[in-house]
Parts: structure tokens; sequence; C-alpha cells
């Protein structure tokens, strides 16, 4: 009965944030024609903030459909830490997709890999990962979103789905973690090994 | 023959005179001589592997057969700077295995996890590390020191020269001065000629 209690507060928290998402709809309308709502788009940056410093986005580019912009990994790690290797690199495309709806337009999010990225590959790792999926479906629809109704780009907005996103990466993060110790322990007794070898 | 096993004995004693012999002694549902046969086939690599600082060092064992003890000389360049047993008593249908640590200078066991080296050969304390050591035996299974107790974070030279052999590869040596990397004694040597080194008090005196 104790640990019932004790797992409530979590589970409510996840409920929460679930609910909190469920209320987002991928499909907005805005009073607007698609023409002008690209304009209005092109050339806005996601603040870096959204990616919370380990990437940042080029400003948004005009497509067929309506705007993209490209995530690129950022200078650092978000921790402070050294440059990350494969800086400036494309990561991914947050699309905007603009489709006129009676006197406006209706405006929906999608994740696109950039050219040289396997699009299965892409797939299969948002298909593993769907918190970090809707976490960037919902940083775009704040972006377009702020950009239309001309306000700016609300943190708190996105800061539930960053929660959820990190809530359900926990197991990947524990399991790296993990992966990571036994990499090190091998390398420890592979350096020993050595060493003892070495002096004989 | 009876005078070789009775030296053997004697000897054995005499290497462990001054032992204290813990009072967390393990029993195991194992018969005597099946448990000093695995204690003999013990994973001292893993042992050494898992605890050692960051020199190089040797376990050289002695086996009794006649009282079912091994002893560990622990050795680094031509010094000891450790030793412990093990000992197998038979009891009921199973063994218990006692752990014959010697004693420091200050009366405590060596390695207990108060004592201070300047060149250490493991990480302290060596009791709940040699537990493990035996379980691993009895269970025939490879050392695993995520196993032992929580012992929290090692801020000892031992560990900082444990992570500078890893990191580096190159072990320091017990003519070393403490505290540095063999290639900063190297560099000094050469600048400075011979260095005056740290000899560590290990053992505490033989007691009657």
């Amino acid at each position: 009965m104790k640990s019932h209690f004790a797992q409530w507060p979590r589970s409510l928290a996840a409920l929460a944030l679930l609910t909190m998402l469920a209320a987002c709809d991928d499909t907005n309308h805005y009073p607007t024609s698609t023409d002008a709502a690209r304009a209005k788009l092109v050339g806005t940056t996601i603040p870096d903030i959204a990616f919370g410093g380990s990437a940042h986005s080029g400003p948004g580019e005009a497509t067929a459909d309506g705007v993209q912009w490209a995530v690129e990994i950022g200078p650092a790690d978000g921790l402070g830490g050294d440059p990350v290797q494969g800086t400036g690199d494309k990561v991914m495309m947050l699309k905007a997709k603009l489709v006129a709806a009676g006197d406006g337009t209706d405006l929906t999010v999608d994740l696109t890999p950039p050219p040289d990225v396997d699009p299965a590959k892409f797939k299969a790792l948002f298909d593993q990962h769907p918190g970090m999926d809707r976490m960037f479906r919902n940083i775009v629809q704040e972006q377009a979103d702020s950009v239309l109704t001309n306000r700016p780009f609300s943190y708190a907005n996105v800061s539930a789905s960053m929660a959820l996103a990190v809530l359900s990466e926990l197991p990947n993060i524990r399991q790296q973690l993990d992966d990571d110790r036994k990499v090190y322990e091998q390398h420890e007794r592979d350096t020993m090994d050595q060493a003892y070898d070495a002096a004989k | 023959m009876r005078t070789c096993l009775r030296g053997g004995l004697v000897i054995a004693l005499l290497a462990l005179v001054g032992c204290s012999q813990g009072a967390d002694e393990l029993y195991y549902d194992i018969g005597p001589d099946d448990a000093f046969a695995r204690l003999v086939k013990a994973d001292i690599t893993g042992f050494r592997d898992a605890r050692q600082c960051g020199m190089l060092i040797y376990f050289e064992p002695t086996v009794y057969d006649v009282t079912r003890t091994i002893i560990w000389d622990v050795t680094s360049g031509d010094r000891t700077v450790a030793r412990f047993g093990l000992h197998v008593i038979p009891k009921g249908n199973g063994s218990v295995i006692e752990m014959q640590i010697p004693k420091a200078p200050d009366g405590k066991e060596v390695y207990d996890g108060t004592q201070k080296y300047s060149h250490p050969a493991f990480l302290q304390p060596l009791r709940p590390a040699l537990r493990e050591l035996v379980d691993a035996a009895m269970e025939q299974r490879p050392y695993d020191w995520h196993r032992l107790p929580e012992m929290g974070v090692d801020y000892t030279i031992c560990a900082s020269m444990r992570q500078n052999f890893i990191a580096s590869g190159q072990p320091y040596r017990i003519d070393d001065p403490s505290g540095m990397t063999h290639e900063q004694a190297e560099a000094a040597r050469s600048n400075y000629g011979s260095l005056p080194i740290e000899r560590d008090d290990v053992f505490g005196p033989v007691g009657p």
C-alpha cells in the first residue's frame, strides 16, 4: 500500500503532462492566407533556449508547402563543456506545413531528416523516442504560433513536452550510463593487463 | 613426510602471527576440501584489478593444504606492501572462511580504512573487498566489485594514483616519491638526481 502512495506523485505528474499535451491539437488554424503566413515565418529562428544550447535552428526557409527550419548541432552540449564534434551539422528539419482552409490557413508540423540522413533510420529513431518526437513538434508549433499571433516565443508552452521527453528518456539515459560504465571498466582492465604484460 | 607437514603448519602459523581473526566469519554450505579448492582458484586478478592503486602489485600465494590456508604476499618492486590469508574451518557440513589480516603498527588491521600509506597497494578497507573475493570463489564466478557494500567516494592518494594510471597507462613505482607519476619522478630525477622516497611501515611488530 505504501508503495502505491509513493508512486502517485510521479503518476499524477505524468498524467498532467500528458493531458496538457493532449490539449495541443496538431493542426492550428490562422485567419491569414498561406502566402502571408509563409512570409511571416520565413527568416525567423527558433530561440536556442528551446534546444537547451545543444542545437540551434537556422532561419526559416520557404518550401513548396510551407516553411522549414534546419536544426544544427550547437557549439556546446548544453552542459558548459567543450565544443561538440559535428558542430553545425544538420540533424533534422522542422517543418510547418501550410494549407489553405476556408478564409485562412491550417498549419501542421512535421519532422523530416536532412538530405544526407536515411529517412528509415530517422523514423526508427523517433519511433523509439516518442517523447522527443512530441517535444520537437511542440517546439515548431510554438515557434509558428508565436510568430503568426505576434507574440514572443514562450518557453512555458514547450516546457511540459520537454519534461515529458526527459521522463520518457530516463530508461535510455540509464542504459547509456550502464553502457558507458561497462566500456570504462573494460578500458581499465585492458590498461592494467597491458601494464602487467609490459612489466614481464 | 610428517616433519614436512608439521613444518608447513608452523610456517603458516608464524606467517600470520599477529593477525586478527575477524568476527564476521563467513559460513558456506560447502565441504572444507571443496571450499579450499575453490579458494585456491579465487579470482585474485579480478580482485587486483578492482582494488589496486596506481602501482603494479603482485600476489604470491602460499598454499598450506594441511591447515587449508592460503596466504597471499602482496609485493611491489622488492617490497611487501600487504599480506592477507584465508583459512577454511570445517563447521557442520560446511565451512567457515576466516580472513586473516595482519596488524598494522597501531594495532588495527592493515588496510582497515584508517591506515595512511604513501605507497598504498589497494583501496581501503580491505575486509569487505576480501569478502567479495571469498563469495566469488565459493560461487565459482569472477570477482565483481559491484557487489561490494557502498563505501563512499574515495579521495585518497590510492584513488587519484589509480586514475592517473588508467588515464596514462603508466603505473607509478614504489621507488617514485609519493603522489608523483612515474613520468614526473623520472623528470625530477634527471634534474635533481636521487629523490627522497617515503617508506611505509605496513606491519606491526609480531606479538608473542
